[in-house]
């Protein structure tokens, strides 16, 4: 039973974790007030904006409608379609998850030197969103009442017709709600896109931002690509609620189960499956280890990698445990409590969720450049970026682990002569912190991946494992990168894909 | 004495009333039934008496203190009033052990020690003490949650449908079981059932609650002989009510089943008889078999009268077929509803 008047001093504390964590939001508005109006004319009815709108548009429909496409064929496969080892052929499909975009494209950019443009951007991001689908129609299909397929051709309706009746409007919500996450992801992604050297908003803001004269002119863009990703974000929300609404009954349904098939369909549909694996991670891995067996000119010096990997570290774990401080009374608010301030503070939490890094980093060196001089270029500023851009997965864990705790044990814990607080202490805290714990690692292990806000905010003199593989990339001094790219893959982007598995693969739970 | 007094309580969910003015009494080292249809208010009575829940008007005594009314509000912590949840909602962090002990903090080490012993022992699961909550069956979950329930020794115990999730050849051991040990126990328990066999084969006193007011309380023999209306005649079991017209000194009544004796208020205008009350034989009033419903022990034959009207005859074993003449003859007196209450 959800109570509806939460306490005075959890709304206070999840309000001002809200309000912080849409700081960069806000103050990205108050900079742009600041902009004149001539200017923001001048730079929306330029050529080069029309044509980035083109190019950043153009590119999110592109890779939408491929991994649509390729994840709805991959999950339909893996649905009913017998194949050895399934477990591992799902494992296989969600792992491009794992690779960051900006990796990827690396491993093709010393594969195909020179590969520059649209189509490598569109190949490479396509072939890593594959799972953004793939997993989501995979759960709805598990959950699916192959049933109702098999009531439609019992009514008459031929074998196309009743697929259509019977499953399609079941997967249907989980489909367009995973595509607009991708959409989302092309939106937002930096590494891919300035590597491939095609020219999209997040590309141009940090470009802009680079020169001088060019910052009230990011400060436009950004808000162009906010606007779109909300957009976005608007879109998802309404599919998946509209899906919502779709389910009915208690779903006890028969699933489907995956049937034998002839070897020649089998070998196509495997085809099917591995060619999302091997464009992110299958050609990328093994063009870094060719590229290790080349050897480098300049040597790999052991320290630098070490210096590299524990300044990722230190840095992703103070925006993970900041991260936690803002998102627990966020997480517990939205677990127990409902309304309509419960729901603004649940969404002001989530702001991170449609800001590209890009953007969250150009705001808050704003911010600090004109409000705490001291702490730009500090530390504290990065930390606070991780913090705001993966406050949603903190706030998703923390609601998840917190609701799963049955109100109904805190009311015994009352009864049997608990206070209030002790009576948590005593039951919701020993039960949801796991949880929450594996929530707050989940946000460190992606905060080390994070390439944009942390080539803008990273303190001078400090280097990640994100931005030592990109700086080498930029001075074609690929077989040192490629140590770095293989350390990245190894201490962050492999455990965080184990992390976020079972989450993932069952759609938000 | 009273270990529970409810007097005259409202309550309800923003402007929807669900308790209307409920009175309820519930004797020290008693069982009270409260039995009513889902949605009636029994679950939200609980709640307020548990303190999870305020009381929009009316009194709730726990033993000497009043903890809640328009000017107090006892928090939960502080009431002594312990719940069952309908599911056990045992702490699954918690062992078997630690879950009983759970009400007992701030006792010394000893007490509490010997206190969850002899819970356990009283609950039959001593050799499970150290088992997690998982690894019980559903059945002995519930009996842990009544042994963490009675280890503080509350002045009051809230049973919330605690059978309803069990399967029918449990639930009826278990519920004899924790009467026996409520009473062992001496605790003071109220029951929340839906379940109208239950109630009546548990509980000291039942008490009936339909739309957010207590009907009628009485002891499970007197509710089900002497209903205070057709509605609770109904819902306690199978009934057959017909009009009836008192003659006499108001101990006989002219009916569609012949002039019988009757109880109950003379201004009453119609008259219960249960169908066990009803004989087929070679005498009486008489009727056509229109269709019969096989329990094993007993079959529920449904006659239709001369008049039309179809009344439930039980007979044990198999009834005879449809179609059948039969005869029948009421045994007993009928009870006499009172006017009025009925819908």
């Amino acid at each position: 039973m959800t109570s509806t008047r939460p306490p005075l001093p959890l709304l206070i504390a999840a309000a001002a974790g809200a309000l912080v964590a849409s700081v960069p939001l806000v103050y990205l508005l108050v900079r742009a007030g600041e902009i004149g109006l001539d200017t923001f004319a001048d730079v929306l009815v330029r050529p080069r904006t029309a044509e980035l709108l083109v190019s950043s548009l153009g590119l999110a429909l592109a890779v939408c409608a491929t991994t649509l496409v390729l994840g709805v064929a991959s999950a339909w496969i893996l649905a009913t379609v017998r194949l050895p080892g399934h477990r591992w052929w799902w494992v296989l499909t969600a792992l491009p998850l794992a690779v960051p975009s900006y990796v990827a494209a690396f491993g093709w950019l010393s594969t195909v030197p020179g590969w520059s443009g649209f189509v490598p951007a569109w190949f490479v991001l396509s072939a890593v969103c594959v799972p953004y689908v793939a997993l989501p129609v995979g759960a709805a299909l598990r959950r699916a009442d192959a049933d109702l397929a098999l009531v439609a051709r019992s009514l008459g309706r031929g074998r196309w017709a009743s697929w259509r009746t019977g499953v399609l409007p079941q997967v249907t919500p989980a489909a367009g709600a995973g595509t607009l996450l991708v959409a989302l992801y092309v939106l937002s992604d930096f590494g891919a896109v300035a590597l491939l050297r095609f020219p999209v908003f997040t590309f141009a803001i940090q470009r802009q931002y680079g020169s001088f004269v060019g910052r009230d002119n990011a400060v436009v863009l950004a808000l162009v690509l906010v606007a779109l990703a909300l957009a976005v974000v608007g879109l998802e929300r309404w599919v998946r609620g509209r899906g919502e609404r779709r389910r009915i009954g208690s779903g006890t349904g028969r699933p489907l189960s995956p049937v034998a098939v002839a070897p020649v369909p089998t070998l196509s549909c495997v085809a099917v499956l591995l060619l999302a694996p091997v464009v992110a991670i299958g050609v990328p891995v093994v063009a870094l280890f060719r590229r290790l067996a080349q050897g480098t000119a300049r040597a790999l010096d052991p320290a630098d990698l070490l210096d590299a990997t524990v300044s990722t570290m230190t840095v992703a774990a103070g925006g993970a445990a900041l991260a936690l401080v803002l998102a627990v009374p966020i997480g517990v608010l939205a677990a127990r409590h409902r309304g309509v301030v419960v729901d603004a503070v649940e969404a002001g939490g989530f702001s991170g969720h449609a800001l590209p890094g890009i953007v969250v980093a150009l705001s808050l060196v704003y911010l600090s450049l004109r409000v705490v001089p001291s702490l730009y270029q500090g530390m504290i500023v990065l930390m606070f970026a991780y913090a705001v851009l993966f406050l949603p997965k903190a706030i998703g864990a923390t609601r998840t682990s917190v609701g799963q705790v049955p109100p109904a044990l805190t009311e015994v814990a009352r009864s049997l002569g608990r206070p209030p607080v002790a009576a948590h202490r005593a039951v919701t805290w020993p039960l949801a912190t796991p949880g929450i714990a594996a929530g707050g690692l989940l946000v460190m292990l992606t905060a080390m991946k994070e390439l944009p806000a942390t080539l803008l905010l990273r303190p001078t003199g400090t280097d990640t494992l994100a931005t030592e593989i990109w700086s080498r990339t930029s001075s074609a001094a690929y077989g040192a990168a490629s140590w770095y790219a293989l350390a990245l893959l190894l201490v962050a982007a492999v455990p965080a894909f184990w992390l976020s598995r079972p989450v993932t693969w069952d759609g938000p739970r | 004495m009273t270990a529970l007094e409810i007097t005259g309580v409202h309550a309800g969910y923003g402007d929807a009333p669900v308790l209307r003015g409920v009175d309820l009494l519930v004797a020290e080292h008693r069982l009270v039934a409260l039995l009513g249809p889902s949605g009636c208010g029994k679950t939200t009575l609980l709640r307020t008496v548990a303190g999870f829940h305020p009381v929009t008007g009316g009194r709730i005594r726990v033993g000497d203190r009043v903890v809640e009314s328009a000017a107090t509000r006892v928090p939960a912590h502080r009431r002594r009033v312990t719940i069952v949840p309908q599911e056990g909602s045992l702490f699954p962090h918690l062992d078997v052990a630690a879950n009983v002990a759970f009400g007992l903090k701030g006792r010394d080490r000893h007490d509490v020690a010997d206190r969850v012993q002899r819970m356990l022992e009283l609950v039959g699961l001593a050799e499970h003490r150290r088992r997690q909550p998982h690894e019980l069956s559903g059945g002995q979950q519930q009996r842990v949650a009544l042994a963490r329930a009675l280890a503080p020794e509350p002045d009051l115990v809230l049973l919330d449908e605690p059978f309803s999730s069990l399967d029918a050849q449990l639930r009826d051991q278990l519920r004899q079981d924790v009467r026996d040990m409520l009473r062992r126990e001496g605790a003071t328990a109220l029951l929340i059932t839906h379940d109208q066999q239950e109630a009546l084969s548990l509980a000291d006193e039942v008490a009936i609650m339909r739309d957010g007011r207590v009907r009628q309380q009485a002891d499970p023999a007197t509710l089900y002989a002497r209903p205070t209306d057709a509605w609770t005649a109904r819902f306690l079991g199978d009934s057959v009510v017909v009009d009836a017209r008192v003659v006499g000194a108001g101990t006989r009544a002219e009916t569609v089943l012949g002039t019988i004796d009757v109880t109950g208020p003379t201004d009453g205008r119609s008259v219960l008889v249960r169908p066990e009350q009803l004989r087929l034989g070679p005498d009486g009033v008489p009727g056509t078999i229109e269709r019969t419903v096989f329990h094993g022990h007993d079959s529920l034959a449904h006659v239709r009268l001369v008049d039309g009207s179809t009344v439930a005859v039980r007979t044990p074993g198999a009834a005879p077929g449809p179609g059948r003449e039969v005869r029948l003859v009421v045994v007993g007196p009928g009870w006499l509803l009172p006017e009025g209450g009925d819908d």
